[in-house]
């Protein structure tokens, strides 16, 4: 049985990580269009290096990401303490998700 | 997690700081950035769903009702509405199937670094940008990709397995973009359950799939349920999977309601398109909610 279950999880990370290895596979590719056969480069990520814009976006995206630890914060209130309007709370938390992002975005 | 607070370290939080106080500042961060990132563009949008145009320029606008006669004025609405349902249910099921043998079998056949490990190294497929994780599986899944070129390399006489363009393909994609976050879910619900009472069980003479259906199920079901809504919502109103890798097969509400903002330039349409289908949403999250208040005793 524990043999079965680790035969199982070891299927999982193949399903989890076959498109991200081929990925990073391919960022090694001479061709732009993920063609085949695979021939072995290193242009794109010299290319990456000398991108400004791209290392400006990725700064970007690292402090979103810092900003991400307010749901923390929430979550702790919501968790731990009981208040008035804590469901509608919670309620508001569903239309953000279930909305397509793209919409509030073109929103804002 | 110091969950209970020493009597000095509570009494001394309570002489300097009632405790709403210390609940706001925790809910202010959050919520002032939700009404104003999301709230209040969604209002925005709710009202755009009234107009009988795009608010742009100087045109006058008058307020209508008939975009949420869509699903009647426009019948094939309805089937890509099914269509997207389908899909959200397949990819909901998956997951929660793979997602709970997964946890099940981490948390029964693993143990100590060895769990840890792969624990996260199933958060870290979740890390990578969804688009590009997207992109990629179009590489995998074409023809003359990279399961393809596999398969020929292992029986080379046989035909093509390229299943991109295909609903398996969307499902494939979504499941893989939920499936570590299911796995998590499901793993925190079932690592609560006390050993002890599966080896009560065990010691009484229970099966197997007595264990699975009278303890670990029951007891995990809150977890599985909250990890089943916040799959099957986002799912039903995506757009990049189905359009990737679906091409033309990939027509769902998600793919309509985003050709009415960058194509059409039918804001109205799309908003109204998307109220709709939160109602819809909610609608199944309540009748869920409230079947499972039943069943599991009102804790759900």
């Amino acid at each position: 049985m524990t043999r079965l279950g680790q035969v199982f999880l070891g299927m999982i990370l193949i399903f989890l990580y076959t498109p991200i290895f081929v990925l990073m596979a391919m960022g090694f590719n001479e061709s732009e269009l993920y063609e085949l056969p695979f021939k072995f480069s290193t242009r794109w990520y010299s290319a990456l290096s000398t991108n400004t814009e791209l290392l400006t976006s990725g700064f970007n995206s690292i402090v979103l990401a810092v900003i991400t630890a307010i749901g923390t914060l929430a979550a702790l209130a919501l968790s731990r303490r009981t208040f008035r309007g804590r469901s509608l709370l919670q309620l508001l938390l569903l239309p953000p998700i279930a909305i397509p992002w793209l919409i509030t975005g073109t929103a804002c | 997690m110091p969950s209970k607070a020493t009597p000095q370290r509570a009494l001394k939080g309570a002489r300097i700081l009632p405790q709403w106080v210390s609940t706001t500042a925790l809910l202010l961060p959050a919520y002032g950035w939700l009404s104003l990132a999301d709230f209040l563009p969604l209002l925005t949008m709710f009202l755009f769903s009234f107009m009988n145009k795009t608010p742009m320029g100087k045109a006058p606008i008058e307020f209508t009702l008939r975009h949420y006669r869509a699903f009647i004025d426009q019948p094939y609405l309805v089937k890509i509405a099914a269509n997207t349902l389908l899909m959200g249910l397949w990819t909901t099921l998956t997951c929660a199937v793979l997602g709970f043998l997964a946890a099940l079998a981490l948390v029964r056949c693993t143990t100590g670094a060895r769990r840890e490990t792969l624990l996260i190294l199933i958060l870290l497929p979740f890390w990578t940008n969804g688009l590009v994780r997207v992109f990629s599986w179009t590489m995998v899944l074409r023809e003359n990709g990279f399961l393809d070129n596999l398969w020929h390399w292992i029986a080379p006489t046989a035909g093509s397995i390229a299943i991109l363009y295909s609903r398996e393909a969307i499902v494939i994609g979504l499941v893989h973009g939920y499936l570590p976050y299911r796995i998590i879910t499901c793993y925190i619900a079932l690592v609560t359950i006390d050993d002890a009472i599966i080896g009560a069980a065990q010691s009484l003479g229970a099966r197997w799939w007595v264990i699975l259906t009278k303890i670990l199920i029951p007891l995990a079901a809150p977890g599985l349920i909250s990890g089943a809504v916040l799959t099957f919502v986002p799912v039903i109103g995506s757009f990049m999977e189905p359009r990737i890798l679906g091409g033309k097969v990939g027509v769902t509400m998600g793919t309509v309601i985003e050709d009415q903002f960058t194509q059409a330039f039918n804001w109205p349409l799309g908003a109204s398109l998307s109220f709709t289908l939160l109602a819809v949403t909610l609608a199944i999250f309540a009748t869920f909610s409230g079947i499972l208040r039943r069943g599991t005793g009102g804790t759900a």
